[in-house]
């Protein structure tokens, strides 16, 4: 099957303004959007530039905009889009180094920002920290996040306030709120207690629309919310 | 060091109010959870408008008693009515959509967000049906 993929060109060097580039790519059941970016760099136009690695939903290195949604290039099937035309653009939010890669030090920023690592000055076990497996349940989903940026790129939100957490950060943040290994929940629920944190959330669910791994962030954001709440009720109360 | 690295310069980067817009614009009516919230922006906007507007024309009233009736009588007319129940539908939207919100705050059915959204879409027409037949018969009404 014949399939037109309309691409987002940018080379800062060369263009005064971006462009959409047209390439015709035969595709069959089970080629990926990644596969078909490769074909077209092997077999088209070598300066087409995209970031991948692993190809295998793992690494999270090739989330594109696929016609409008945010989607890892390596895990969306062709065949499932909709129509012969399909759009692939770079992630929205994020400043564009060149074609579909993008700059992602304002993403990590964010992320470095809310210390993304166990804080637990307790001497260390002998062997290790056991935990609850049902403590472990509670975070569960949101542990298995690939920070591909797909969430945090589809909020809108994060498109006209930069100073914005977004959903994976703040998505991380929960996950170490819910580790009773964690000692650090007083500063965490502090980090995010203000207008870049859980209350500039829209809860329009896009970020949970748009996760490869079916993360429930706005779930972990309302979550973190309680928890805030409940900490500042409580210190008016004290 | 100076970091060198081109970038996209700011009036073709992908972010932005008009990026925003656009983008909102092309896509609102792809997921549930972002129609209601373009929605509700939408319909907040309607009802700022509507009380402005309202202000107005009843301020009238205080300051000049005839031009105030004269108001009154053009927004009899059927057009006034129509925007009115436009008005209605916003209002039953914006609140009911308010509450679904309200729902997830308290950590309540998130995960049938989608279903939600069908519920106050359903209510919203029913309300606004009610309030169609209401002020096209208002000998039934209450």
């Amino acid at each position: 099957m014949q399939v037109q993929f309309s691409v987002f060109r940018y080379d800062p060097e060369r263009d005064a303004t971006p462009s959409y580039q047209e390439y015709d790519v035969t595709v069959e059941k089970g080629t990926t959007v990644l596969r078909a970016l490769r074909t077209i760099k092997d077999e088209q136009d070598g300066t087409l530039s995209f970031r991948w690695s692993c190809a295998s939903n793992i690494c999270g290195s090739c989330a594109v905009t696929i016609n409008g949604r945010n989607m890892l290039a390596c895990k969306t099937q062709v065949t499932e889009l909709k129509g012969r035309r399909i759009v692939i653009e770079p992630l929205a939010g994020m400043p564009v180094i060149r074609d579909l890669v993008v700059d992602w030090d304002p993403f990590f920023a964010g992320l470095d920002a809310i210390k993304p690592y166990q804080i637990n000055d307790d001497a260390p076990p002998e062997k290790e920290r056991l935990q609850d497996t049902e403590v472990r349940q509670a975070y569960d989903d949101v542990a298995q996040c690939i920070l591909c940026g797909s969430c945090t790129s589809s909020c809108p939100v994060g498109w006209t306030n930069r100073h914005y957490l977004g959903p994976a950060a703040l998505a991380k943040v929960w996950r170490f709120v819910a580790d009773d290994r964690d000692h650090a929940t007083t500063e965490r629920l502090g980090m995010v207690n203000n207008e870049a944190g859980v209350w500039r959330c829209r809860t329009m669910f896009r970020c949970v629309d748009a996760c490869p791994k079916g993360i429930d962030t706005t779930g972990a954001i309302e979550k973190l919310r309680q928890r805030v709440m409940h900490r500042e009720l409580k210190r008016e109360v004290d | 060091m100076p970091d060198n690295r081109p970038v996209v310069p700011p009036r073709h980067a992908q972010f932005g109010f008009v990026y925003y817009v656009r983008q909102m614009l092309r896509t609102f009516w792809r997921e549930p959870g972002t129609f209601a919230h373009a929605g509700h922006r939408f319909t907040g906007l309607v009802l700022v408008g509507y009380l402005m507007a309202h202000l107005w024309v009843t301020s009238n009233a205080a300051f000049n008693g005839d031009r105030f009736d004269e108001m009154m009588h053009d927004l009899h007319a059927p057009v006034f009515i129509f925007m009115e129940l436009l008005v209605w539908g916003a209002v039953c939207f914006h609140g009911l959509n308010g509450l679904r919100v309200i729902i997830f705050d308290y950590n309540l059915w998130l995960d049938r967000q989608v279903q939600l959204f069908w519920v106050v879409m359903g209510l919203t027409l029913l309300l606004m049906a009610i309030g169609f037949y209401i002020t096209l018969w208002p000998e039934v009404a209450p």
